[in-house]
């Protein structure tokens, strides 16, 4: 079915009119009130922001909404009789001895070594380095997060569990005093 | 009268300008790149990086998240850190700025990753924008667009690093330039202007804040300069623009502004080494991927563009700067005398300004190729210009140029975006996120380089670091019963009512006048209506007379309330103006529809 010739001519009236607002951003010269507007080019312009949005719509959903589904990993476990943070008494423990002994090491170390020339915030930075190493590897070794053992050492700090020296651990920290170099 | 189909700058010339110009198409081109080019950013989303600073900024974010969604609070007073610490004052703090929001709406770790997207994102938008203000075309704009999103000179070391208040920071530089840009003609602009450097300053701006304020004095200055001849005082406008720029900042920034300057005063960091880094280490940033950059770049001036020389002098400027205080007169050790620069170490940081320059005076060259080859065609044809050439030559004629300088340019600037990619590599999220568990808040000795778990535990670190050192209390432990207690148990008994980070209840009974420790460190602002806020060798203590009393300790920052209410009222003001300027939009958006006479075109 052909279109009427009405019809014809309206569209290529259209057509002139989308064609004619394309030249005009080729005249630099022209003012900005003579540009040529019809219900024609407000309707391309609506429609390709359309399409535009559309397609943009279409790489969210490929690229960032896989990123804001990610499952929340499991809550720690509320304690029971026989556990706490999800964890037996005797593997606290373990868990405990293991940063209690790399603390004694890395305190040790640090006046052998005299290390940052008796700077005691500087020494006890480097303690928080070496206690994230040993929690990192105990984690991956008992099969816990890290988190699980931040509390195991809390609670060994906070109930004065010995340390491989048969003392404590020190429940307290040398205060901020960066270095000016 | 504004045009319906209208690039992103003022000027018209080129109608192949007109397919760059959707937003929408250029939002979803970025997103591409960087999941082709960057595929770690948007995998494990929960996860943090492996650099402790990462863990410390996910400690202060989470912190604010809990205070303001759990308690209801400003977070005024962060007690999750360094045994308790201001929040909104310190400087790594973003709580007002808002991309806030992203963290409230996702998890924390979420959120981290959708900061480095939307900080890449905005560099890359806002150099578009600014590049089509300066006059460059859609195509060249595109180009240096492409650049800085993936430009690998620093922006990989910052993410690695954690260091998102950067990658966001200088994302908003180039929207700040455009605003300023723009605001020289429209009013408009400079409100939006202000809006964004008062995020950047919000955002733990402290390297990103001054940095912006020493570019929009240089395109100030420069814009002033282009326009001395232009007669009517028109070298004013640039000033005009800057300064309505910035009283908007500043009015939206006060919130931060305030506490921060307060803070300040209080504290300062002693920074003593002298740093400098020779002219040759900091072009090195450059030679090796990005010599089609430096070569458009230099060509500009030569071809006598005059945006293409403020460019080149621009990233000449921050080279310089840069380069450090190698000099008692060298432009950093002179801007290190000042107040608000004092404090600012690590000079090479200025080399993302050098390529942020570098990138828009390419541009400059790829339009004046792309126009070159244009009006080539009228004097191929004999023609005086290209007004004079018949409509479909016209058009063709420019599609001409456009599609020659993508031809020429395009494998270039597809070759330094595909060259950027293994420096991201090391922008791995291999930390696993931390577990969260509800239990009363108490103080842990914690440790700093993984602040990220304490808060999600519900627990405090007594280690911690701050940019600017605060005072800490000897007197704080990880080992107690209760983070409430007397200072001699043989006089009183204390027993937690209700706690949250700005304010704790407390029953106390006490046979004599004594006094009431708080393990967290002691601030001025902590105020009690029943008896006395203290300091107990730096610990928060309240001395409470005889009797059963209900003592509630509040953190009570008035300046910084009285600030955050102006910050808001401006605020409020600005999304009027939003409104009205939507509606108007709308309005001429429907004109054709609603009347014949306009919905014809011109002849």
């Amino acid at each position: 079915m052909s279109a009427s010739p009405t019809k014809k001519s309206s569209i290529a009236r259209r057509v002139r009119a989308v064609i004619a607002t394309l030249d005009a951003h080729t005249q630099r010269a022209l003012p900005a009130a003579q540009v040529p507007r019809s219900r024609a080019t407000v309707l391309l312009f609506l429609t390709a922001q359309a399409c535009a949005f559309a397609f943009f719509i279409k790489t969210v959903r490929t690229t960032l909404v896989p990123l804001v589904k990610t499952p929340e990993p499991p809550r720690i476990p509320a304690p029971t009789s026989m556990t706490r943070f999800g964890m037996t008494e005797e593997l606290r423990r373990a868990v405990f001895r293991e940063l209690a002994e790399a603390e004694f090491n890395e305190r040790n170390r640090a006046i052998t070594q005299n290390t940052w020339g008796g700077h005691a915030w500087s020494r006890e930075d480097d303690l928080g380095y070496v206690q994230r190493a040993r929690g990192r590897e105990v984690a991956s070794r008992y099969n816990l997060s890290l988190t699980q053992v931040y509390l195991v050492l809390d609670e060994g700090i906070r109930s004065r569990w010995p340390g491989i020296d048969g003392q404590p651990l020190v429940p307290t920290t040398e205060p901020l005093n960066l270095r000016t170099e | 009268m504004s045009t319906l189909i209208h690039p992103v700058a003022p000027q018209r010339g080129r109608w192949t300008d007109w397919l760059f110009s959707f937003g929408w198409l250029r939002f979803a081109l970025y997103l591409m790149v960087l999941h082709t080019l960057m595929p770690s950013l948007f995998a494990n989303a929960r996860h943090v990086l492996d650099y402790m600073d990462d863990h410390t900024f996910h400690h202060l974010e989470l912190a604010n998240k809990i205070t303001v969604l759990e308690y209801h609070q400003l977070p005024a007073w962060n007690p999750f850190f360094c045994g308790g610490n201001v929040g909104l004052a310190g400087p790594e703090d973003s709580f007002y700025a808002p991309d806030t929001l992203l963290r409230w709406f996702f998890d924390v770790g979420m959120a981290r990753h959708l900061t480095v997207l939307l900080g890449l994102f905005l560099g890359a938008e806002g150099t578009f924008r600014l590049a089509r203000a300066t006059g460059s075309s859609g195509l060249a704009s595109l180009s240096a667009a492409l650049i800085m999103l993936t430009n690998s000179v620093i922006m990989p070391l910052w993410i690695t690093n954690g260091f998102f208040n950067f990658t966001l920071g200088f994302g908003l530089l180039p929207w700040v330039c455009w605003c300023l840009l723009m605001g020289v003609d429209k009013p408009a602009y400079r409100y939006l202007g202000g809006f964004f450097f008062a995020w950047i300053f919000t955002h733990a701006g402290t390297y990103p804040a001054p940095y912006t304020l020493l570019v929009v004095g240089f395109l100030t200055f420069s814009m002033a300069l282009m326009k001395r001849n232009e007669g009517d005082r028109a070298w004013l406008t640039p000033f005009v623009s800057a300064t309505v720029l910035g009283v908007v900042f500043v009015l939206l920034a006060l919130a931060k502004f305030v506490p921060l300057m307060l803070f300040l005063k209080q504290f300062s960091r002693t920074w003593a080494v002298i740093e400098q880094h020779p002219a040759p280490t900091i072009f090195s940033n450059f030679t090796g991927g990005y010599i089609p950059i430096l070569v458009l770049a230099g060509l500009a001036p030569v071809l006598r563009d005059r945006w293409g020389a403020v460019f080149a002098l621009g990233a000449g400027l921050f080279f310089v700067l840069a380069m450090g205080d190698f000099d008692p007169l060298s432009p950093y050790h002179l801007l290190k005398q000042l107040p608000l620069f004092k404090q600012l170490r690590s000079p090479e940081r200025h080399v993302i300004l050098v390529i942020q320059f570098l990138v828009l005076g390419a541009a400059r060259t790829i339009t004046l190729v792309e126009d070159a080859i244009a009006q080539s065609v009228p004097w191929a044809l004999g023609a005086s210009s290209l007004s004079v050439l018949p409509r479909s030559l016209r058009i063709g004629a420019v599609a001409l140029g456009t599609a020659c300088a993508a031809g020429i340019f395009a494998p270039k600037y597809v070759q330094m975006v595909k060259q950027s990619a293994p420096s991201y590599a090391s922008v791995q999220y291999s930390f696993e996120p931390a577990r969260h568990m509800q239990q009363p808040f108490r103080q842990q000795r914690g440790n700093r380089r993984d602040g990220h778990v304490f808060p999600a535990m519900h627990a405090g670190s007594l280690a911690c670091i701050t940019g600017i050192p605060v005072p800490q209390s000897r007197l704080l432990r990880g080992d107690l019963q209760a983070e409430e207690y007397p200072l001699d148990p043989a006089l009183a008994t204390v027993r937690r009512v209700y706690w949250s980070p700005n304010a704790i209840t407390l029953d106390v009974t006490a046979r004599r006048a004594t006094r009431v420790l708080i393990n967290q460190n002691y601030h001025r602002y902590w105020r009690s209506r029943e008896g006395t806020v203290v300091s107990h060798q730096g610990l928060l203590a309240v001395n409470v007379p005889a009797g059963q009393h209900r003592v509630t300790l509040r953190f009570v920052d008035w300046p910084s309330y009285i600030a955050a209410s102006i910050s808001l009222l401006t605020l409020l003001g600005l999304l009027g103006l939003l409104a009205r300027y939507a509606w108007t939009y709308l309005l001429e958006l429907a004109r054709p529809f609603g009347s014949k006479n306009t919905s014809k075109p011109n002849r």
